[in-house]
């Protein structure tokens, strides 16, 4: 292609082929020539005024740019907003250019536009994000001067242009070490790092920041943005999580109770200091190790399997490392995190001290037991001495007299006062002796008719009905078989006495066996000659005889009592003068003693408890 | 025993029937006239009816105690010049009769008992002096 032929080229396709929308406007502004690129953008054109065009029907434009141009004659570049042929509005960057004729005229303007809508949404997206990313942003130059920043910026530390950044953000007045910006001007990479500012309100922010140069690939940036991500939240909750890992560890560390936890596995997570006193094993012999079902009762490992949530044993056993039993009330729950079993924790409480202290009480109210019918048997005594001296006088004043009738009586009140002394001494030293009780596994049915079969004919001669009421499935129970015999033998002689004594007919005594809230209980009732208030004050307090000389010592309650307290359990009544008396003994089943061992026991061998719940 | 003098009589309350059968053997055999209560509500009831000379009272006897029949004596205009004689096992009161002897007057100033023996009797021949000197 010669010269000749590119400037043909250049007058007949330029026009056409130039990217960029040509009009040429005459001084009414009315369109009289406009490329292909023009039409495609705006529509079409031919005789309508320009703004007509641009989609202002009416009016020309408030501020015409062609307006200043036809008068002036200098070209201008202006950004304006227009309809394009989609009625859809749009930016353009317009050059307006006069075109001059041989006279100096200006007939026409050249309008030379291009679409920068597209350029104009993405900036202002940029400043939307620039300025509400959840950020602090901020551009510096070399001289770590800030030269833009974002809004959470401004509003977190204040307008900080033109401010070097370190007084900005930390308030100081150098560079602060570990500066990521620093070292993306030195090396043009991206760095992060750690810090903390401080907000106009005085508090520290703490952040991640990082920093990367703003052309990315320059060497040695002219400027670098720093992008700081807040972490005081982060920092908080962390303060937070930290604060209540200390308070769980110190309360785990200083409870009197020892805990033991494991993970999924068994493995020992937590072995607190009451644990290690408590089972002998220092925490680095057990932690991490699978060791969780040495120390744990089989009923938690049962509950864990069936999926309980808890598991709490009111008295049980543990061992400790030489294979010694401890008593221990125990208490057991799952983990559960996100609906599965993350692990196990036990707490332990240890029952020495109070076993210790149980058994020391016991031997007190025995002994206060002993105390108070030695002054009770003082007592009894006296009177019993009182009598053969009556009866000596009685024996000796009728032989004077040759009183028959007055000797015989005497004599009478000397047999009678030997028997009674005979029965006090035989009776008291039974109380008196420390006896074991041989505790085994006992239906307390068994006892009960044992006791009635010993006072069936004796009540049936005297017109006394013995009725039994048993509940179904009573369970066998830790008991000393013969100390319970003689409970019940008590309660039920009392009761045919008192059957005897109130002259009725068809008296019955009933006795019952049941089982309440875990406790076992025998009833004897009769609906004999009851009590008055004040026999019922004295029943089990003194040595008390309401039955004349042939009856008894007046011992029966206090042992029933005595041996009701040794089965950890109670004996109680209730009186109505001429009505009948009920007693009751009530046996916990968790306070029941444990089996009398017939060999010695095996101590390094763990054994299951003898009572289940 | 002379005729003209009337017999003294004198009321035994005690709930054990052989100190009842002692004591009157031993007080009849000195020449005194007795009676006997077995209880509280019926040493009362004698004490009125009968206005005996002397009482020997018992403390541990059924429905009313020897304290509460020795305090309802002295409260009573009519019996309160009676003597008691306090025959009792009680071994409260760390075994001292003279405590005894203080709380049973302890209240509304109620004198102490005229006397006060213990069970069994150690010395019959001073309690029959005690009581003679007493019905002097």
């Amino acid at each position: 292609m010669n010269d000749l032929d590119l400037r043909e080229w250049i007058r007949g396709e330029l026009f056409e082929r130039t990217p960029n929308n040509i009009a040429i406007l005459d001084r009414e502004f009315c369109i009289v020539e406009a490329n292909h690129n023009f039409t495609e953008t705006y529509g079409e054109w031919k005789n309508r005024h320009c703004y007509e065009v641009y989609g202002r029907p009416d009016r020309e434009c408030p501020s015409c740019m062609a307006r200043l141009t036809f008068a002036d004659g200098k070209g201008r570049v202006s950004e304006e907003h227009r309809l394009n042929k989609q009625r859809i509005l749009s930016y353009h960057v317009v050059h307006f250019e006069p075109i001059v004729d041989r006279n100096g005229e200006i007939p026409y303007v050249l309008e030379i536009s291009h679409d920068v809508t597209e350029n104009r949404i993405r900036r202002r997206e940029h400043d939307v994000l620039f300025d509400r990313v959840p950020c602090y942003i901020v551009v510096l130059n070399r001289d770590m001067v800030i030269v833009r920043n974002n809004e959470l910026f401004r509003k977190t530390f204040g307008e900080s242009l033109g401010k070097k950044c370190y007084k900005a953000f930390q308030r100081r007045d150098e560079i602060c070490e570990n500066c990521p910006a620093h070292r993306t001007f030195l090396d043009g990479k991206v760095h992060r790092a750690d810090g903390t500012g401080r907000s106009i309100a005085g508090k520290v922010v703490h952040c991640h920041k990082t920093s990367a140069p703003l052309s990315p690939g320059e060497e040695n940036p002219s400027h670098v943005m720093e992008l700081c991500l807040d972490t005081t939240d982060i920092h908080v909750l962390e303060a937070q999580l930290k604060e209540a890992f200390n308070l769980q560890q110190s309360l785990i560390d200083s409870a009197i109770d020892s805990i033991v936890a494991a993970d999924g596995n068994g493995a020992i997570r937590i072995f607190n200091p009451s644990a290690e006193n408590l089972l002998r094993y220092r925490p680095k012999e057990v932690l991490g190790r699978r060791m969780i079902k040495r120390f744990v009762p089989t009923e938690f490992l049962d509950s864990l399997v069936a999926d309980e949530p808890h598991c709490v044993l009111d008295e049980t056993l543990t061992y400790d490392r030489d294979g010694n039993a401890i008593p221990v009330r125990f208490s057991g729950v799952a983990l559960k995190g996100g609906g599965k079993t993350i692990g196990s924790a036990a707490f332990f409480q240890d029952l020495r001290a109070i076993k210790q202290l149980e058994r020391e009480k016991l031997e007190a109210e025995r002994m206060a037991a002993v105390g108070q019918t030695v002054a009770g048997l003082a007592h009894g005594i006296k009177n019993v001495l009182m009598g053969l001296e009556g009866g000596m006088y009685v024996v000796n004043s009728g032989m004077r007299k040759d009183d028959k009738e007055l000797i015989r009586k005497g004599w009478e009140m000397l047999q009678g006062n030997i028997e009674r002394i005979t029965a006090y001494v035989k009776d008291f030293l039974g109380f008196a002796k420390s006896r074991t009780p041989k505790v085994e596994i006992v239906n307390p049915n068994d006892v009960v008719t044992a006791v009635v079969e010993l006072y069936k004919d004796r009540a049936a001669q005297a017109g006394i009905e013995i009725l039994t009421e048993f509940q179904d499935g009573i369970q066998p129970a830790n008991l000393d078989a013969e100390g319970m015999y003689t409970c019940l033998t008590n309660l039920v002689s009392n009761a045919i006495d008192a059957c005897e004594m109130s002259g009725k007919t068809g008296c019955k005594v009933n006795i019952r066996t049941f089982e309440r809230d875990d406790t076992l209980v025998f009833e004897v009732r009769d609906d004999g000659c009851g009590m008055d208030p004040d026999v019922q004050q004295k029943a089990f307090t003194t040595f008390f005889l309401t039955k004349g000389l042939s009856k008894g010592t007046g011992l029966g309650l206090l042992v029933t009592r005595r041996i009701t307290q040794e089965h950890g359990g109670t004996v109680t009544f209730r009186s109505t003068e001429g009505k009948g008396s009920l007693f009751r003994i009530e046996l916990p089943r968790r306070s029941l003693p444990p089996l009398t061992s017939t060999h010695p026991q095996d101590s390094t061998q763990p054994r299951q408890p003898e009572t289940g719940g | 025993m002379t005729t003209e003098t009337r017999q003294k009589l004198i009321l035994v309350v005690d709930d054990e029937p052989d100190v009842i059968t002692y004591l009157t053997t031993l007080l009849e055999d000195n020449g005194y006239a007795t009676d006997s209560a077995v209880n509280g509500t019926e040493a009362m009831a004698k004490l009125r009816q009968l206005k005996p000379d002397l009482i020997t009272l018992d403390i541990s006897i059924p429905e009313k105690s020897g304290v509460r029949v020795y305090r309802e004596m002295k409260e009573d205009p009519d019996l309160a010049h009676i003597p008691v004689l306090v025959i009792t096992a009680v071994t409260g009161y760390g075994g001292k009769p003279e405590v005894f002897e203080q709380f049973l007057s302890s209240r509304k100033h109620i004198p102490p008992p005229e006397g006060f023996i213990d069970k069994p009797l150690e010395d019959r021949e001073g309690l029959l002096r005690k009581i003679a000197d007493l019905l002097a």
